[in-house]
């Protein structure tokens, strides 16, 4: 009997492995097509070449300075606001619970606008901005939910009018500076082009960063997803885990918006998804919600540059349009299992 | 072993329960019982470090419960709170983080931490449903599989706040069956009950308490045969034995 169960287990993780396995080729192929195709069209070796030297050719340049930091940042971004959704949803134990509903995005949005009225020409610090934006934010619903009784639906609500309040002092910033209101209006919808070397370089730091320590810290997640009381019987520093966790959630979404502007859906979809590809499983659950937020973000992203060429969709509206029906599809399917 | 002494508890400043001394021994089950908000969880999650004791000492095994790390604590007392979430994951994934207490680096459970899993499983006759996610099983299940968690620990001390909630009758009655039986193993089980008849059928000590004190403690036979079931319940509890020499009592 044991015996029986311990070999279904490895058989379990050894199908998990290989999902894994065929998530990090997806990845590379749709990140490859991704650079490949657009505006200007360049074929592989092309690709292969322009890596290699300093850049001559015009879609050499294309390539290094355009196309390839808006790919990365486009899996970069999937990356970091589904697995910020991930730790949101398991901490709150709320599976509606994602960055952007929650009002998470919108603090780092809110953030990230307000600094750039405020100080125009520092990009490098925009990332902090966002972050701390986001831990606010976070922190904020947080202690909204604790003191008024933590209901899933308590959260929710609290969320929506954080969100809603974000948004309206977005738009007192947006205003009295006009000049942020071109620079931003990507931002608001979410949309990858100008991505930036310069943001993109420290927001990917963190990113990677901090999916890494969550990816480490996957036993903790889990124990704490058991319940306040039982993680703490289990001998798990509860308060201490529990903040170190909203702190990363918020490293990852504040760093995504940094760049990405506020992608909605992500960090709500992927985190579902990869719960019903990883069957439950915490530390499969991270790395698949990594591997899906960055292959959904980046194929998304290609077609939002090619779908109208040469005009391009902000990223965040072909976003909405597969997300939303994903989305009732994911909830109907819940309904049929409960 | 864990001796209570002159325990006063409560959350924030507020106390809940006061002066309360108790003991409770290995291999004895020990039954709270007392009407509702009389400070019966409160009691109990003080040695938990969940309610906030203000004075008083608790001793486990002797020693001040404060110089255990929580680690250490969580390897000597299994906790099985009233509250509990439904996480999104497999019942085998759930039991395995009963040995939470034990996982050091690497951060992963070892091949001996599944082993002793699948024993709890295989003991509390869940092991069927490990590949199951736990938000599909039935209430009886789920308790099941709890309590594998808290066996896989394998601490001295079990402690559960009212675990026959949810249950049917015939799971009440395999559950009792079960705890008296893990206490002939050596443990010390401490349970909170709203069942007064499974209370006197199976503790080998009871705890009566109400509005924040403890009223009495003592055997079945000691509280029977006191009042105080009366006072505190405003029931008359009565004894009745069967044929086969079963006691039962009817309030």
């Amino acid at each position: 009997m044991r015996k029986t169960e311990s070999r279904e287990r490895r058989c379990g993780t050894r199908k998990k492995g290989w999902l894994v396995m065929l998530l990090v080729i997806l990845l590379l192929m749709s990140l490859a097509v991704s650079i490949c195709i657009g505006t200007v069209s360049v074929s592989f070796g092309d690709l292969i070449h322009a890596l290699g030297r300093e850049p001559y050719s015009m879609q050499e340049r294309v390539l290094r300075y355009v196309r390839i930091p808006r790919v990365c940042g486009a899996a970069l971004a999937g990356m970091g606001l589904a697995v910020s959704g991930t730790i949101i949803q398991t901490i709150l134990g709320n599976p509606l619970a994602g960055p952007n509903i929650i009002g998470v995005n919108s603090g780092a949005g809110f953030s990230v606008v307000l600094f750039s009225a405020l100080f125009p020409d520092a990009y490098n610090g925009m990332p902090l901005a966002a972050f701390a934006g986001a831990l606010i934010t976070v922190l904020v619903v947080y202690k909204t939910a604790e003191k008024t009784g933590s209901s899933k639906i308590t959260i929710v609500l609290a969320g929506v009018a954080i969100n809603s309040m974000l948004s309206a002092a977005t738009d007192v910033v947006y205003t009295f500076c006009s000049e942020s209101l071109t620079r931003s209006n990507g931002f608001r919808i979410g949309g990858l082009n100008g991505v930036n070397t310069k943001v993109l370089i420290p927001a990917s730091i963190a990113i990677l960063t901090a999916v890494f320590l969550a990816f480490c810290l996957h036993n903790e997640l889990e124990v704490l997803s058991l319940g306040e009381d039982t993680a703490h019987s289990l001998g798990l520093p509860v308060r201490y885990y529990r903040f170190l966790f909203l702190v990363l959630a918020a490293v990852l979404a504040g760093a995504s918006v940094s760049f990405a502007g506020l992608l909605g859906f992500v960090g709500l979809i992927i985190p579902h998804a990869a719960r019903i590809l990883s069957r439950e499983e915490g530390r499969y659950q991270i790395v698949i919600s990594a591997l899906l937020g960055a292959v959904f973000l980046v194929i998304c992203d290609l077609l939002a540059r090619t779908l109208f060429q040469p005009f391009e969709l902000p990223v965040g509206i072909v976003l909405s349009f597969i997300g939303s029906p994903c989305f009732i599809y994911l909830l109907f399917r819940q309904r049929r299992r409960s | 072993m864990i001796t209570y002494q002159h325990i006063d508890a409560g959350y924030g400043k507020k106390m809940k329960i006061r002066d309360v001394s108790a003991t409770f021994r290995e291999g004895s089950l020990s039954v709270i019982i007392g009407p509702n908000g009389s400070g019966k969880s409160t009691f109990i999650k003080a040695m938990m470090g969940i309610s906030h004791v203000g004075s008083g000492r608790i001793l486990l095994d002797g020693k001040e419960l404060f110089c255990f790390s929580e680690k250490e604590r969580a390897r000597k007392i299994a906790y099985l709170p009233q509250n509990r979430n439904t996480p999104s994951i497999s019942a085998y994934r759930m039991v395995l983080h009963g040995r939470f207490p034990y996982l050091s680096y690497p951060r992963h459970y070892s091949a001996e931490d599944y082993r002793i899993s699948m024993e709890a499983m295989e003991r509390m006759g869940v092991a069927g449903l490990a590949e199951k996610p736990v938000a599909q099983l039935s209430g009886g299940e789920r308790q099941k599989v709890y309590l594998a968690m808290a066996l896989a620990g394998q601490a001295d001390h079990l402690v559960l706040d009212e675990p026959s909630n949810f249950l049917d009758v015939k799971y009440q009655q395999e559950l009792m069956k079960e705890l008296k039986q893990l206490t002939k193993t050596g443990k010390a089980v401490i349970t909170v009950l709203h069942d007064l008849n499974a209370a006197f059928r199976y503790a080998d000590q009871v705890l009566v308490m109400d509005g924040g004190q403890l009223k009495k403690a003592g055997t079945v036979k000691e509280i029977y045969e006191s009042s105080i079931i009366e006072q505190v319940f405003g029931l008359a509890i009565k004894k009745i034995t069967d044929e086969t020499g079963m006691d039962y009592f009817v309030y």
